[in-house]
């Protein structure tokens, strides 16, 4: 029925037609032709030029970096076939030989090379340049091999190459020169499974299967991405055939979209909801008794149960459960709101007080329901959330200035305590708003060791002060829920970065 | 008649220059995009870097000074998202604007005109009650709102239409709809009370009274009069579509100016504020003057009062 | 004023529009008595439940949203907030636009044309960008967003009032005022102003309805009153996400804002007619 009514449609815009260019877009899941819908278009199509994971979610199918994420989470070869520390500062890559670009242009250790140089030159203004500003210099060792060299011990450097870091993605050398660097960020040339056909901006980014791709072959012909920001839309087009995977689904939607013509995917993200509590100004919360009942206070149970159907982690301390050093002992408070309300008479509040609550709208999955529902608890024992909405540059400009004050929902990813709890927690680091010199010590000490058993020890130490100092109210990694058509294979990552080298339709 | 028009063309040119000040100042009072663009994980020192990179700690005169003689010589600067010369991704989107505006300007027209006439000619009427009814309606929905019930229905329940995109009619007709809306509610309510009006007035009358049929009346004499007025409401109307159509884009994933402008005040992305701006600025500058210029030519006594 | 009721009332439609006026107003002024819930009490295991539900605290009317509030309270509680942005914001709006129409109309040489260039200026940004930049640059708040809606809607008042005022300037009366040395300011407010008013009035009482249907605009792109002080507009924009398969929770504000928009629009359409049956370009 749907067809017949598309092509009478059809029929008639050919007799309104007002312009030639009125194709209808490609009915997904036809002739292998697989339509993602997630909330923006593409920035650039240079990796090295953009600061945005829908972006990155294009780009992640037409270029490789050096390693990669597998479906358990764990770094594992891609441009690089494998690799060693010679010396605490280096870090010493074999390349996978025999690789080309789309263009020809062949993948050695010379790319590798000016990749990295490129993006590490401040004229550049990689917007994502922190994620690889530990790399002091890339030296050529042979054709096939690379050392990449740090001032420090870095011990999170595959984190840093992966595809969610930006600019690790390989670029081929002579063809980003061309057009004084301009051709890239139009036409994209990588390594990737994919290779680009053409991007109409706001609408649809369409990408063609590369046979010659060195990993296995994609097994779907054709990928079109395509910018639909209201939720209720891509759902609509999820459901009437438009989109075969669309992302950032409701909790809610979720039992609708199960079975027919549609399925769900879900996987807990990388991602942490926590509050943070600023301690830098003379507040109620400068008193650990009053951070351990705001733990107590906070039903995160409930919470995730109701808001989120269930579905994420629950996280006892800022990390992700499948991130370094995480240890699945460690508990978070119970919910306790007697206890919670004694530990605030003992610090002095026995009628609370009130805070302000400091977050964006928006921007992740059911933040502004999940601090709402947070601040209905702490009413309970006598906490008086204010919230304020940020619009996200005024949350930017208020955090440059080290102002955010009282509670705050800041969200954060990272699967290392290094890249965690280290920017934080460390006392006068731009994020962190909170101070304990012993921390600091086990923080300094856990970033500059390299053997993973000894940092292990190191966090652990670390946990327990967290646990008791109670700088945050860890919460939650929340769900990615995705709406798959149902003939679709595919897996969503926790990274929330969208691989399409594995998916399949049936 | 040519001073009049030189005057009115200059006229329009302060205005759009004035348009350009203002807005120039009013979206960097907000600060710079600096802490936005980078990762939350950069320092204060990678964030001043940047800025300095980019320009933004420069005194903001200095900054609209380098703006407007660059802007005279026809470069509106790179937007920094993008990095593309930020008028050409404005005009880039142009035409999808202009088809959806267009195509809601002709529907509301479609609709209003007839319905406004048979009212006026039949008034007390059930069909003048229904043209009430529409005009009443018309402007009392919450855009959005009827824009998510439109895909809640014909999307995402019957499959009838596609939700977004752009590409044939059928992606064009629920925006379209949920653009026109209120335009043809106004334009409704307006023609018809026009046309009453006229339609009292003396000299109709007395053609009545020389026996002229009333259908001539009605399309030679009170149509004409009463469009005048209307042609006003429909050249302010252009204004009100197109900005209304920065909501109709945003639910209906459609690639207009209207969406890259919501996302460029988000992302603090200046130029291309600046280049959507102007554009706007000059189209319904131009409207109006076109529109100013033909309620003279229609009615030479207004010239002078206006 | 009884026999202008009594005029006023001779129109079905209009009586009725001015019920549901009174009733949201009513609803606004006394809320705090009518409310069988706390607006703000959530119960997240009680959420998203439709209307008619039979909670452990009563009868939720019109059902729970998704935090489990209960609807037809916030619905109430959302009246004096919608109400008072509508209002308010009108206030801002009329005086700015009525000030500069009095001065560009009475004196319409330098002030004036500077006046009226500055309204073609604001009327040639569309009102969503200019309010949308606004409200990133001073960030969303309840009186933020009053003082945005009315510094982005007072050009219709400049022009109208302006337009009046060209005219009335030549009558008589204010000949004579100026003859017998009487100052500019007094003539404004003393001899013009009372004559403009009838048109003021019917303009404002447009404009509430639409600076009502503003804000729920301005809510929908994230960038409205805050939640602790639900508006109509919020309650839409948040419910938005759960039509799908909790319609109530976006519909219900839905039709308020609906009724209460026809309601007024009727009231002030009933107005023009009776007050300043030429005012058409109001609502253009």
């Amino acid at each position: 029925m749907k067809h017949i009514l598309r092509r009478s449609f059809l029929l008639a815009t050919v007799a309104t037609t007002l312009a030639g260019n009125l194709p209808l877009i490609a009915a997904a899941g036809e002739a292998g032709t697989l339509v993602v819908a997630q909330p923006a278009d593409a920035y650039s199509m240079d990796p090295a030029k953009h600061s945005a994971f829908p972006t990155a979610n294009i780009l992640f199918q037409i270029y490789d970096g050096l390693v990669t994420m597998d479906g358990k989470g764990e770094l594992v070869p891609a441009l690089a076939t494998s690799w060693s520390n010679p010396d605490p500062l280096t870090w010493r890559f074999k390349l996978r030989e025999g690789v080309k670009f789309h263009n020809g242009e062949p993948f050695n250790s010379q790319a590798v090379k000016f990749t990295f140089d490129r993006a590490l030159d401040p004229n550049f203004k990689a917007p994502y340049y922190s994620r690889i500003a530990a790399i002091k210099s890339v030296e050529v060792v042979d054709d096939y091999t690379v050392d990449l060299k740090t001032e420090k011990p870095f011990p999170t450097m595959l984190l840093s190459l992966y595809e969610a870091s930006f600019p690790a993605l390989i670029v081929p050398p002579t063809y980003t020169q061309e057009k004084n660097g301009d051709a890239l960020g139009a036409a994209p040339v990588g390594t990737g499974p994919y290779k680009f056909v053409k991007w109409v901006k706001d609408e649809e980014v369409v990408l063609e299967a590369n046979p010659d791709y060195w990993g296995d072959k994609p097994k779907i012909e054709r990928v079109v991405f395509r910018p639909i920001k209201e939720t209720r839309t891509r759902i609509a087009e999820l459901k009437s055939g438009g989109a075969d995977i669309a992302v950032d689904i409701p909790p809610e939607d979720v039992s609708s979209l199960e079975g027919g013509d549609t399925k769900v995917e879900t996987v807990s993200s990388d991602f942490l909801y926590f509050l943070a509590f600023d301690t830098t100004r003379d507040t109620p919360l400068k008193d650990k008794r009053v951070r351990q009942a705001i733990n107590y206070a906070v039903d995160v149970d409930a919470i995730q149960q109701a808001l989120l159907n269930g579905t994420g982690n629950r996280i006892a301390l800022t990390l992700p459960a499948n991130g370094f050093a995480y240890n699945s002992e460690w508990t978070p408070y119970p919910y306790d709101p007697e206890k919670a309300k004694q530990l605030l008479t003992e610090a002095g509040y026995p009628d609370g007080f009130s805070i302000p609550l400091m977050t964006r709208k928006g921007r992740f999955l059911k933040d502004s329901e999940i601090v709402e529902a947070t601040a209905g608890f702490l009413r309970k024992v006598g906490i008086k959330a204010d919230i304020q909405y940020l619009e996200p540059g005024v949350w930017g400009q208020i955090s440059e200035k080290k102002g955010r004050e009282g509670i705050t929902f800041p969200g954060w990813s990272g699967r290392d305590p290094n890249l965690v709890w280290f920017p934080l927690l460390k006392t006068g680091q731009y994020q962190s708003y909170f101070s304990n010199p012993e921390l600091d010590r086990l923080l300094d000490e856990g970033g500059a060791t390299i053997d993973a058993a000894q940092r292990k020890a190191i966090y652990e130490e670390a946990a327990v002060i967290m646990k008791d100092e109670a700088p945050h109210l860890p919460m939650i990694q929340p769900p990615l829920i995705y709406g798959l058509n149902s003939k679709l294979n595919w897996k969503p990552r926790t990274d929330s970065m969208i691989d399409l080298r594995e998916a399949s339709f049936n | 008649m040519s001073s009049f028009l030189t005057s009115r063309i200059l006229y329009a040119i302060a205005v759009v220059f004035g348009v350009s000040l203002a807005v120039f100042f009013l979206i960097r009072l907000g600060g710079d995009p600096s802490a936005l663009f980078l990762p939350p994980e950069a320092s204060v020192e990678e964030i001043e870097r940047f800025r300095h990179l980019m320009g933004f700690d420069r005194p903001l005169v200095v900054q609209y000074l380098d703006f407007i003689s660059r802007a005279l010589q026809g470069d509106f600067g790179m937007s920094l998202r993008y990095e593309q010369p930020a008028m050409q991704l404005v005009l880039e989107r142009v035409p999808a604007t202009l088809e959806l505006s267009g195509m809601a300007l002709a529907l509301s027209l479609v609709v209003s005109i007839p319905l406004a006439i048979l009212a006026a000619a039949w008034r007390g009427s059930a069909l003048d009650r229904a043209s009430l009814l529409v005009s009443l309606i018309g402007q009392s929905f919450p855009a959005f709102w009827l824009a998510i019930m439109l895909i809640l229905l014909f999307s995402e329940t019957l499959h009838v239409l596609p939700p977004s995109g752009r590409g044939g009619w059928q992606n064009l007709l629920m925006p379209a709809i949920v653009l026109a809306t209120y335009s043809t509610a106004i334009i409704t309510r307006l023609l018809r009370s026009s046309m009453i009006e006229v339609l009292q007035s003396d000299y109709i009358r007395t053609a009545r009274g020389k026996g002229m049929s009333e259908g001539s009346i009605i399309f030679k004499h009170a149509l004409r009069n009463a469009a005048i007025p209307t042609l006003t409401v429909i050249g302010l109307q252009v204004g009100a579509l197109l900005g209304g159509a920065v909501i109709t884009e945003e639910v209906f994933a459609y690639p207009g100016i209207g969406r890259l402008a919501i996302q460029a005040i988000a992302n603090r992305d200046f130029t291309v504020v600046q280049a959507f701006v102007l554009v706007m600025a000059v189209t319904i500058v131009t409207v109006n003057l076109l529109v100013d210029l033909s309620y003279g030519l229609l009615d030479p006594r207004l010239r002078k009062s206006k | 004023m009884i026999l202008f009721l009594r005029r006023y009332l001779d129109s079905r439609l209009a009586t009725f529009g001015l019920a549901l006026v009174l009733i949201v107003v009513f609803a606004a002024l006394f809320g705090h008595w009518l409310m069988p819930f706390d607006p703000e009490a959530q119960d997240i295991m009680q959420r998203l439940k439709p209307p008619l539900w039979r909670g452990e605290g009563g009868l939720h009317l019109f059902g729970t949203d998704a935090l489990g509030r209960d609807i037809f309270s916030r619905l109430i509680a959302g009246a004096r907030v919608s109400l008072l942005v509508g209002v308010a914001s009108v206030i801002i709006s009329g005086t700015i636009g009525v000030t500069l129409g009095l001065i560009a109309g009475y004196e319409d040489r330098y002030a004036g044309r500077i006046l009226m260039a500055i309204t073609d200026i604001q009327l040639a940004i569309p009102f969503l960008v200019l309010a949308l930049a606004m409200a990133a640059v001073v960030g969303p708040s309840l009186w933020n967003i009053v003082v945005i809606l009315g510094l982005t809607n007072w050009v219709q008042y400049a022009r109208v009032v302006r337009a009046e005022s060209l005219v009335l300037r030549e009558r008589e009366f204010i000949q004579a005022a100026q003859t017998m040395g009487i100052s500019v300011p007094m003539i404004l407010m003393r001899h013009l102003l009372p004559n403009v008013m009838s048109s003021v009035i019917v303009i404002s009482s447009l404009l509430v309805a639409k600076m009502i249907l503003f804000e729920s605009s301005l809510s929908f792109l994230g960038l409205g009153v805050p939640p602790e002080m639900p508006t109509w507009g919020t309650m839409i924009s948040e419910g938005r996400n759960y039509v799908g398969n909790a319609w109530w929770v976006a519909t219900v504000p839905g039709f308020a804002i609906f009724f209460t928009v026809v309601g007024i629009n009727l009231s002030g359409d009933r107005l023009r007619d009776l007050l300043d049956p030429r005012l058409r370009q109001v609502d253009s």
